[in-house]
């Protein structure tokens, strides 16, 4: 038998009323849990679950100092939390069941729930950062209660926890991190897992960490609530640390644990503890209450339907932002509109590294706004994974945070939180959260900052559901773009390239002309810009580009025109994905079916190829179309060998030769 | 003379504008004076001389120059350098006209003044050659008159041609061929317009009313340009040279090309595309398919049968009544004395024997 570790008990006689109310709780976790279970075993749920079957004191006794204004992320055993705060057995059965009475209409399932201040998500790690962002919109938006996080153990081997003590430390954030230590991750000990000591982990960020080794509700009630008062407060972060145990399996039907070492706490199962100080007929009305309340849970889950579209339909666009020209450069013009932006719209908050004046960003975005708006300029610490989980946090609670990353290569350390969360939350959360954050950052080559400083990785996030992809160019007025950005219910990925910083923004005169360029662009938010030399219909080739791009294709169609007498319509998308249609249609009606596109990326798997494949789907294109991308290699430092790996006009023109034949 | 240029600042700036110049233009300066403030999108910074002498900017306040350009000069002189040096930029500006290659080429060749057709872009061949009347409906024809388009450039679409400026009642008004070089050409005054993508288009604007297939002997391009006609609803007229004699009996196709002294015996049937160069014979009750195309002196016998797309070298003889397959190629001076199946390339191996046989006496 292995040792169990020093347990307390609450001393001194019980409140009897307090030890029924939390009785009664833990033991609609416990029913509900196990109802669950044998639906499982007799093959009548699908999918799979994560029951809280022993830790069931840990959160009643945390619970009873929480209320409905309090906001709590919970992880994949998030049922007992669930129920705790919501008090909606029904809804959780029907989600479980799949229909469309679940607070997610069976999108979500067990572990993905959000109803009310309640938000769940089954990857680890992430949702620490979220809680904290939930946090930091609440302060901001002065709306009450705090922000309870919930990790198992084997979570604090995640990275974006430490990120979030730093900076829930450093920004004082009303957040109450629980752990829930079971000592067990899914089949591995912590033993084999966890180096030092757990509560040592917040306490290094200067969070004050309270650690509670009991099964006993009345205890964990008790010690809990100077706990979260302290952070209702407002002073700062708080952590608590409950040693518990799971006399369940990790999940359906998969404990590897030896019975050795689960037998010494099954006389610790807090229910048996509690209802040895409870009266023996109370305990079985308690029962029967639980048990017909749970049975009518089922029977209307059973009766509900299930959702009829398996796809929510796409997020409305935002409002067309109407475009100033004043011929300045692309930086000052993202400036300006980031000004007017914090002026207009208190949601509206910055976050990145380095964006406080006198540096004002890495490229010079933000300079001089710091100053100007106190409080809502943020430069932060070097944790771009758990910035933007505080981002989406920060969205999901109603604030329109704009995050920087520094360098678009920095992306990889967001793509968890972009691909896992912020895209997912309406998705799994049936369309009843929202995550609009606009995440800029700058892409591309051509400065010499190397292998890691210089790529565009925009096909890494293409194809992402709910997340939109808006390039601007000099062709766009990139402060429009960035205001619909911040409109725009979808949660935005504003790519941006550092050698268009420094450009002038070109546009149109009222007679459609761009210095010797005819230009179209499309109505409504995100517009497609579409060029010519010659008149509209008498091109031939269709070249289609983005972002930093545009210039290079707008050389190439020039030396294709002067040199060659093939004349191009270059096509600049500002919204790359999913790709849209109206002026590309239009453009391959004109040039018959002929497409080369451009970009500065890696070719294979990228936005080219998609353009190619989709106007293929369409009946759009004549024969081969070509692609002009990078080649699938390193970009090297060294001016020469990185231009021999960079796309250039001239292998634009070059393509577009080879394709006319 | 020492030239003060833009210095780089930062690595994010490839340029900076000019904020402010501290000493008017041809004033004395000491080596370390700060003569200028420039900005970039993160600072504004100083120059300083790098010499002592008289400044004179080249480049005025709120221009923006590109790091290393020319920003001053400093000179033993108040007065000003005689250097009419332009910025780079100067030569993109007003008052340039801006053609492509070819157009400048063309204007150059036909003496075209491009300042007088100049617009807000580049101007293209196709303009120019519409500015000097060789494009585009202009073409005034008398009624009953058919505008005849020309497919192909090459020796082929020269003898169409040649027939065609030889009938009053087609006007051929110009050729398309892919290969470039020939867009420059007029062929006995008739311009090429260009590729053959333009064809579409030049059939939309209403440029033309009819077409021939100007292809002689690569058979399968001239019967898709054939198909290609037909496609776009295109009519094809017949170019048929006046020396040629054709029984009035005989049935013509669509898009013939019979040279000079083509003969078609009686009751003959010619289909649709046949290309048949001079003194070729088709003589009485003679079956062409589609696409035949016979190099000059063919002589058909009477009631031969030739299937589509066949092509035939020159002096090829055929004997009565025989049947030569579709799409076959049949060499040169061949004499064909058997029935030849489809798809068959025929070649005759050189007479090694004369065989004589006494006839008379
Ligand atoms: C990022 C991530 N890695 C792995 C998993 C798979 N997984 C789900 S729960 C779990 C164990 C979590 O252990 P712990 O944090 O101690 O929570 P407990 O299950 O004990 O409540 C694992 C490995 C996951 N969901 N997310
Ligand atoms: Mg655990």
């Amino acid at each position: 038998m292995d040792e169990l570790p020093a347990l307390e008990r609450a001393s001194g006689p019980s409140p009897r009323p307090l030890l029924e109310s939390l009785y009664e709780r833990m033991l609609l976790i416990r029913r509900f849990e196990e109802r669950v279970l044998s639906f499982f075993s007799e093959g009548s749920l699908y999918g799979t679950t994560h029951a809280c079957i022993g830790q069931e004191a840990v959160s009643v006794g945390l619970f009873s100092h929480l209320g409905p204004q309090d906001v709590v992320f919970s992880n994949h055993r998030c049922h007992g939390h669930y129920l705790l705060h919501q008090d909606d057995p029904e809804g959780l059965l029907a989600e479980l069941m799949g229909r469309a009475t679940g607070p997610c209409a069976g999108r979500g399932g067990s572990q993905h729930l959000h109803r009310g201040n309640f938000f769940s998500n089954g990857v680890q790690g992430g949702i620490v950062p979220n809680a904290l962002g939930l946090a930091m919109a609440g302060g901001l938006l002065e709306k009450p209660g705090i922000a309870v996080v919930f990790l198992g153990d084997g979570t604090l081997g995640e990275g974006q926890v430490y990120e979030s003590f730093n900076l829930a430390s450093l920004w004082r954030l009303p957040v109450l991190f629980v752990v829930e230590n079971n000592f067990w991750a899914q089949s591995t000990s912590s033993k084999v897992q966890l180096a030092g000591e757990i509560a040592d982990r917040p306490r290094a960020f200067g969070i004050p960490t309270e650690v509670i080794a009991s099964h006993d509700v009345l205890l964990t009630c008790e010690r809990s609530g100077p706990v979260v008062q302290a952070v209702r407060r407002g002073e700062g972060p708080r952590a608590l640390v409950f040693h518990t145990f799971r006399l369940c399996s990790h999940s359906r039907s998969d404990d590897a644990r030896p019975e050795s070492c689960i037998a010494p706490w099954r006389s610790h199962d807090p229910l048996l503890l509690a209802s040895k100080e409870l009266d023996p007929a109370w305990l079985e009305a308690a029962e029967s209450r639980v048990d017909e309340r749970l049975a009518r849970a089922e029977q209307s889950a059973l009766a509900a339907p299930f959702a009829e579209e398996p796809v929510l339909p796409p997020i409305p666009l935002p409002r067309s932002s109407p475009e100033v020209w004043s011929g300045e450069r692309v930086v000052q013009v993202l400036n300006r509109a980031l000004r007017g932006l914090l002026e207009e719209d208190p949601r509206v908050l910055l976050l990145g590294e380095d964006l406080v004046d006198p540096y004002g960003g890495a490229f010079k975005v933000t300079r001089g706004l710091s100053g100007d708006f106190p409080g809502r300029v943020l430069a932060t610490p070097l944790s771009e994974a758990a910035l933007t989980g505080v981002a989406s946090g920060l969205a999901l609670r109603g604030m329109r945070p704009i995050l920087e990353i520094m360098f678009g290569d920095f992306l990889t350390l967001c793509v968890d939180q972009l691909v896992n969360y912020v895209s997912k939350f309406r998705g799994m959360y049936d369309g009843r959260a929202s995550c609009p954050l606009v995440l800029r950052t700058p892409m591309g080559g051509r400065r010499g900052y190397g292998p890691t400083h210089s790529q565009t990785l925009d096909r890494l996030l293409m194809g992402v559901p709910d997340l939109r992809l808006v390039a601007p160019s000099v062709l766009h007025d990139p402060g429009a773009l960035l205001r619909e950005a911040v409109d725009d219910e979808a949660p935005v990925l504003f790519l941006e390239n550092k050698l268009m910083y420094t450009r002038p923004v070109r546009c149109a005169d009222p007679e459609g002309y761009l210095g010797p360029w005819r230009a179209r662009r499309t109505a409504g938010p995100y517009p497609t810009v579409t060029l010519s030399l010659v008149d509209f219909s008498t091109s031939k080739v269709t070249l289609a580009t983005y972002g930093g791009m545009v210039e290079i294709a707008m050389e190439a169609a020039e030396t294709l025109l002067i040199e060659h007498e093939v004349a191009c319509e270059v096509v600049v998308p500002s919204w790359l994905n999913p790709p849209r249609f109206q002026a590309l249609e239009d453009s391959l009606s004109r040039c018959r079916g002929r497409l080369v596109t451009v970009e500065e990326g890696i070719g294979v798997a990228g936005w080219g190829a998609e353009v190619i494949s989709s106007c293929c789907e369409r009946g759009l294109l004549r024969g081969a179309a070509g692609r002009v991308a990078a080649p699938c290699a390193v970009i090297p430092t060294a001016l020469p060998l990185e231009s021999g790996v960079l796309p250039d006009s001239a292998g634009v023109v070059q393509e577009v030769l080879r394709q006319i034949g | 003379m020492i030239e003060l240029r833009v210095p780089r600042e930062d690595v994010n700036d490839d340029t900076a504008t000019v904020a402010r110049w501290l000493v008017p233009a041809g004033a004395p300066v000491v080596a370390g004076q700060v003569v200028c403030e420039l900005e970039t999108t993160k600072t504004i910074f100083e120059v300083c001389a790098p010499a002592g002498g008289h400044l004179h900017p080249v480049a005025p306040e709120k221009a923006e120059l590109s790091v290393g350009a020319v920003l001053a000069r400093i000179t033993d002189s108040p007065e000003p350098p005689a250097l009419p040096e332009t910025p780079i930029e100067a030569s993109k500006q007003a008052g340039e006209v801006r053609a492509t290659r070819q157009a400048q080429e063309f204007a150059r060749a036909h003496g075209i003044d491009l300042a007088a057709l100049a617009h807000r872009g580049i101007l293209t061949l196709k303009e120019v050659q519409a500015a000097a009347g060789l494009r585009k409906p202009h073409w005034q024809t008398p009624p009953g008159v058919r505008r005849v388009l020309v497919l192909g450039a090459g020796v082929a679409a020269m003898q169409v041609l040649d027939i065609l400026l030889h009938d009053r009642e087609v006007l051929p008004v110009g050729c398309l061929d892919d290969d470039t070089s020939l867009h420059k050409v007029s062929l006995f005054g008739v311009p090429v317009l260009g590729g053959l993508d333009c064809l579409e288009e030049l059939w939309r604007d209403g440029v033309f009313d009819a077409a021939i297939v100007g292809i002689g002997t690569n058979v399968p391009v001239r019967a898709a340009m054939y198909r290609r006609l037909r496609d776009l609803g295109i009519p094809l007229v017949n170019a048929i040279d006046p020396s040629a004699r054709i029984n009035r009996q005989a049935l013509l196709g669509q898009g013939l090309v019979l040279c000079a002294f083509v003969h078609v015996g009686v009751a003959a049937t010619l289909g649709d595309n046949c290309f048949l160069a001079a003194h070729s014979n088709i003589d009485h009750h003679c079956t062409l398919g589609r696409h035949v195309v016979m190099g000059p002196g063919c002589l058909l016998s009477g009631t031969v049968t030739v299937g589509d797309e066949t092509l035939f070298g020159s002096g090829v003889i055929v004997q009565p009544g025989l049947e030569v397959g579709a799409r076959c190629r049949v060499a040169s001076g061949s004499v064909i004395l058997r029935d030849i199946p489809a798809e068959h390339a025929v070649k005759m191996r050189p007479p090694t024997e004369v065989v004589m046989v006494k006839t008379g006496g």
